[in-house]
């Protein structure tokens, strides 16, 4: 009965749930991820259970990457992103795929692209559910970014995986709906006092997270040592009125302090210390587990102002001491900064397109038009499992919608 | 398709009019007295509703589609048939007089009695006599949530700006971590309350005999001593399941929560899902939440009553009754609550609940149940190991974790065990003692079950079971002098690739140590 399609922006978890909800109303849709990977920030967490689950979620946006994957009435199309969109009877949507592809059906995962790339642009995806295993972040390939004729990984691919379109491919496609489910951008450290892009084993949660997905281990970028002292640093970019950040991320103590307890779990030996505001409640089992991470971390209640460069290529964290108008150095030699939840940008042409609000705190409101619907953490910080559940709500306003 | 819902508050009432507006008939079932229940004239004037008042389940059978329930009202007994179940009960709040050692009194009270003489100021002759002086004991000692802190720091912004009192907020960690709740903070402060945290230290509390109390504390970062004399002091909850929510979930067979709430703390389960298909637990029934995570619940339960339920699959538990001696293992032991009786006294597994974990068939002492797919014959590695390998390994893999972590494994490049079979297993509940001896006895020189870690398992305790069956093998393996190292367990999740590489890379080196 119904040919009703909808157009799903972002394939994080709350677009991939989103997609997945409205197949249960027979409805089918197109998920638009601009990253070759998709699952959003979710898909690059590690697992962080320690002699049993610690309820962080990293596995429900896996699970929701495979059943996105094999379902029939989803079409997952990574690396691309809206041009244009405009409401006529439906919408009418131009879409761009990245120039560089690479053929799922011909890679064989040898990687030799992403060993050959001179930029750094291949990455390896983070999940198996990957397809192609192997892209090319536009950002960094000099072909898209630069106009370059750099043809390095292309010459380096055994299995000739590798095309190079000399304009960006586009599509035109048409939607009956859209969900606008184009997440957030992580804060970015580089101008907080905490030496981010100056020294290589300050690392943003994000990083950290990443790196215990890929590698199994919390090492020093500057060494690739396992360190000895790790330092948290809560509220980076969230929790800030002079960036007008008047928001706490909702997930960042959780993160901060299941990564410390994951890292103490299997190196007992590494001491973990937690800078922080307020620790914030993050899930049902918070009233137990909380004072057990009190026992087994350090918590100090202080925001540090600084962070420097210690003579032994360590780094010294800089801090209002308790009880004393004194600040205090404390070496440590790698820092995780929990970096805030901040508004998506570079959607601002498809959000005015859209006729989506933007309240004062930068992130988006509700849209003008009726058809189209919000979901994750587009709208604000969200955890993965509220945007399940936000997902699941504009799931069925936009079938209500549809079926009208 | 009739829907039963237990409570009458306000996400009972929004689902049902969401029931309503998609066709389908609902029933609010409530233990509570008509009187006691807010605007009841209208919802029992619903067209699409009924409302059944001081009414008590008493039992349940049936399962998804089918629910057969069990109701006793007013002495008398009825019985009810609903396509699905709904828990929308509201929670429990406790004020936390004790926690904080104080007695409540004309200057002590709770917060849900400050926010009804906020509601009805003239009903307690404010702003005349309204305190002057007002302090918050809120997360001091106890670990308070956003919800509660959303009411304290909004009654502190209208107690500021509207009757002049001067408000002192004294926290442990300010919950934060909902929407808006920073810039109401920040509001808080601009209306000029005064917030005062404790960390390892907290206040003196001394109360008088007037009820009064005094406030004494060390600022914690100047050491500096203090002394408040407010003139009312407001002490927050705690908020815990109803007994109702508790009574609900043991009659339903729901699994809980550590708190006790009618939802198990597990990442798997659907936002108002439970372990039982077709029975759902939304807001205060299932957990703490905020404000809009109530909203979002209201939503998923009314997407989850407009769904049509499908033809029941086709791969599901089938219970030989000439085989069965009605032991109830399988009763017992099915997490999604599959199994029942029918009218003839037979035990039977439900196709429509049943999620195929294999647990019952496993655990099934006459081996009466068969899971198609799942039995020993067919239950075989996806590809045979290659012949040059060093030994060969079978490792069940739960599809749920191990097996995309192998997958993702070999796709990073990770150079994996040449003689590793793989069984995709949909839990590692599935894994019986005959299947892992028949991997030894197809040749394997190692088998290993890759599960979920505790608490993680999609069903429940299956990967808890398969430990269980592996170290009863073991020890029957040792007895009889077989090396018990030739068998493993261990738990992993679907995005832990490295670590499964580790694993079998690790039980290979050992198995070719021993050889």
């Amino acid at each position: 009965m119904t040919e009703k399609r909808v157009l799903i922006i972002g394939g994080g978890v709350a677009g991939l749930t989103t997609a997945l909800e409205l197949t249960r109303f027979g409805i089918e849709s197109d998920i638009v991820e601009k990253s070759p990977f998709a699952g959003g920030h979710g898909i690059q967490f590690a697992c962080k259970a320690t002699d049993r689950c610690v309820k962080c979620g990293a596995c429900v946006v896996e699970e929701k990457l495979r059943d996105v994957c094999a379902h029939p009435g989803i079409r997952l199309l990574a690396a691309t992103e809206v041009m244009s969109i405009e409401k006529k009877s439906r919408f009418s949507v131009t879409l761009r795929r990245s120039p560089v592809s690479i053929d799922p059906a011909a890679c064989n995962d040898c990687g030799a692209c992403f060993t050959a790339c001179p930029e750094g642009a291949v990455q390896q995806g983070f999940s198996a559910a990957h397809n192609p295993f192997y892209g090319a972040m536009e950002d960094r390939c000099s072909r898209s970014s630069g106009g370059s004729s750099c043809t390095i990984c292309r010459d380096a691919c055994p299995q000739q995986a590798i095309s190079f379109s000399p304009e960006p491919a586009v599509e035109e496609t048409a939607a009956d709906a859209v969900i606008a489910a184009y997440g957030f951008t992580p804060f970015a450290p580089i101008d907080k006092p905490y030496g981010y892009g100056m020294f290589d084993d300050v690392v943003t949660n994000l990083e950290l997270e990443r790196m215990l997905r890929r590698k199994g281990l919390p090492l020093r970028p500057s060494n690739n040592a396992l360190p000895e002292k790790i330092a948290f640093i809560q509220c980076v970019g969230s929790r800030d009125a002079k960036r007008g950040h008047l928001w706490c991320s909702k997930i960042c103590c959780g993160s901060a302090l299941r990564l410390a307890g994951l890292i103490r779990h299997r190196h007992p030996q590494i001491e973990a210390t937690v800078f922080y505001i307020d620790i914030q409640t993050f899930g049902k089992d918070f009233d137990t587990v909380y004072p057990k991470y009190q026992e087994d971390l350090r918590f100090v209640r202080a925001i540090p102002a600084d962070v420097l460069a210690a003579d032994d290529g360590g780094l010294k964290v800089v801090y209002a001491a308790d009880g004393t108008h004194e600040s205090r150095e404390e070496e440590f030699d790698l820092v995780s900064l929990s970096v805030g939840i901040t508004p998506c940008t570079g959607a601002e042409k498809t959000l005015s397109a859209l006729g989506i609000d933007q309240p004062e705190n930068g992130f988006s409101g509700a849209s003008r038009d009726p058809g189209v619907f919000l979901a994750g953490a587009a709208t604000g910080p969200m955890s993965i499992a509220e945007s399940v559940a936000d997902a699941g709500r504009a799931a069925i306003e936009a079938a209500a919608y549809l079926a009208q | 398709m009739t829907t039963v819902i237990f409570g009458a508050g306000k996400t009972a009432r929004q689902i049902a009019e969401k029931a309503a507006a998609l066709g389908r008939q609902a029933i609010l079932v409530t233990e509570d007295r008509l009187e006691s229940i807010a605007d009841a004239e209208t919802l029992r004037s619903a067209a699409s509703l009924s409302l059944l008042t001081e009414t008590h389940l008493k039992g349940c059978n049936g399962g998804i589609g089918d629910f057969t329930l069990e109701l006793q009202q007013n002495g008398g007994t009825k019985t009810v048939k609903a396509a699905r179940l709904i828990l929308a009960e509201p929670d429990r709040r406790t004020a936390n007089y004790g926690v904080y050692g104080l007695a409540p009194s004309d200057a002590v009270i709770c917060l849900s009695e400050l926010k009804a003489r906020i509601g009805d100021p003239a009903g307690f002759g404010w702003p005349e006599q309204a305190p002057k002086h007002l302090v918050f004991l809120h997360g001091i000692s106890t670990e308070s949530t956003p919800a509660i802190a959303e009411e304290v720091m909004t009654a502190a912004v209208q107690l500021q700006e509207a009757f002049g009192v001067q408000t002192y907020v004294l926290v442990g960690n300010l919950k934060v971590a909902a929407d808006g709740l920073e810039a109401l903070y920040r509001k808080c402060r601009q209306a000029g309350a005064f917030f005062i945290k404790f960390t390892d230290t907290s206040p003196d509390l001394r109360q008088d005999k007037d009820g009064t109390v005094v406030v004494e504390y060390a600022d914690e970062i100047t050491q500096q001593r203090f002394t408040i004399r407010p003139d009312m002091t407001v002490v927050d909850e705690t908020i815990e399941p109803s007994e109702k929510v508790a009574r609900l979930a043991r009659l339903l067979d729901l699994e809980i929560d550590e708190n006790g709430f009618a939802q198990a703390d597990n990442v798997h389960r659907w936002t108002v899902g439970t372990n039982r298909r077709g029975v759902h637990c939304v807001g205060p029934s299932r957990g703490i939440l905020s404000r809009e995570e109530k909203a979002l619940d209201a939503a998923n339960a009314a997407a989850a009553l407009a769904r049509e339920s499908g033809d029941p699959p086709a791969d599901r538990a089938v219970i030989d009754r000439g085989l069965c001696i009605r032991c109830l293992t399988c009763f017992r032991l099915c997490p999604y609550r599959a199994i029942r009786f029918t009218e003839e006294e037979r035990v039977e597994a439900m196709a429509e609940a049943c999620e195929r974990c294999g647990i019952c068939a496993a655990e099934c002492p006459r081996t009466a149940i068969t899971i198609p797919g799942l039995g020993r014959k067919e239950l075989m590695p996806e590809r045979s190991a290659a012949s040059d390998a060093p030994v060969r390994i079978t490792a069940f893999c739960c599809s749920q974790s191990a097996k995309p972590a192998g997958q993702y494994a070999r796709r990073m490049g990770r150079d994996l065990p040449a003689g590793l079979d793989i069984v995709e297993v949909p839990c590692a509940g599935t894994v019986s003692l005959p299947h892992l001896m028949d991997a030894f006895a197809r040749g394997a020189g190692g088998v290993m079950v890759l599960s979920c870690h505790p608490d993680n398992c999609h069903s429940r305790e299956g990967n808890m079971l398969a430990k269980q069956r592996v170290e009863l093998l073991r020890s029957r393996l040792e007895e009889i002098g077989f090396d018990p190292k030739r068998l493993s367990i261990r738990t992993l999740a679907s995005n832990m690739g490295v670590e499964f590489g580790e694993a079998v890379e690790a039980f290979e080196k050992m198995l070719v140590d021993l050889a």
